[in-house]
């Protein structure tokens, strides 16, 4: 999700950097704002109950060890 | 390691990046406005209800809050459910949340000690930042809800933390909210 950025800035970013999940457009801030996003990028990890499970306040490197843990102990967890 | 699986990961759970752009193509920041040093912010423009509706939202848990704004965010949260019952006369309920604001915004002075009308968090994006005045003006409600509760020695102290909150407050930042709070700081006699 982009807060306050321009479409023409995110295709050229999705280009860029060959992005092929979609991304969403929250132009006022208001998603952000809900969240309480004070820096950027911020990443949530939601379940299946819509709980919050973990945050990341810093850009993620998702190929890291530790990520790779929390992925993979999250798709354990029981439907 | 086995190799995450992102379908299944996607159809666990969702994770939701906020910010994606982030530093790689952020806005400049020529739009941010400016004030002289001795503007005031008028009521108009900076008021509490400004702060509850940018602070609404996700609820921060007290046990849960890790960063200098969790800490802002759960002050602000608290502060809107002990004004809400303190219109109903709740005293001890509102005492309990307007003290619990205060406990979450003290935590916050002391890693950014000064008030700002606009704080830049991102790109164009600013909150308005006013932990001092914040403080100072759950005192002033403080004061009220010690006086119902027969606790004058309570209410006198919250006078003077107030009073030194609002102070460190008005040191940055000018807000007509601050001289009503400040008004209301002085004709407050704790003992009756």
């Amino acid at each position: 999700m982009a807060s306050k950025e321009k479409e023409q800035d995110l295709k050229k970013y999705k280009n860029e950097f060959k992005v092929s999940s979609p991304i969403l457009i929250d132009e006022n801030a208001s998603a952000a704002n809900a969240y309480g996003v004070w820096n950027r990028p911020e990443t949530f990890f939601i379940n299946r109950e819509g709980k919050i499970i973990a945050r990341a306040l810093r850009e993620v490197d998702w190929t890291s060890n530790n990520m790779k843990n929390l992925i993979q102990y999250l798709l354990k967890e029981k439907k | 390691m086995k190799r995450v699986n992102l379908k299944g990961v996607l159809s666990l759970m969702f994770i939701l990046v906020v910010g994606l752009l982030g530093t790689r193509c952020a806005t400049p920041k020529e739009g941010l406005k400016t004030y002289p040093k001795d503007y005031v912010h008028p009521l108009t423009e900076i008021n509490l209800e400004k702060v509850f509706s940018e602070n609404r939202g996700l609820k921060i848990l007290e046990e849960n809050a890790t960063k200098v704004h969790d800490y802002y965010r759960g002050g602000v949260q608290e502060k809107e459910e002990g004004e809400r019952l303190l219109k109903e006369s709740s005293w001890e309920e509102a005492r309990d949340h307007l003290e619990k604001s205060n406990r979450f915004l003290r935590v916050v002075v002391k890693y950014l000690p000064e008030d700002e009308a606009y704080r830049n968090i991102y790109g164009e994006q600013t909150v308005i930042f006013l932990p001092n005045l914040l403080i100072a003006d759950n005192d002033l409600k403080l004061i009220t809800v010690y006086k119902n509760l027969k606790n004058d020695d309570k209410a006198a102290q919250a006078k003077a933390g107030g009073q030194q909150y609002l102070a460190e407050s008005l040191k940055s930042v000018k807000t007509e909210w601050a001289f009503q709070v400040k008004k209301g700081l002085g004709d407050e006699s704790p003992k009756k």
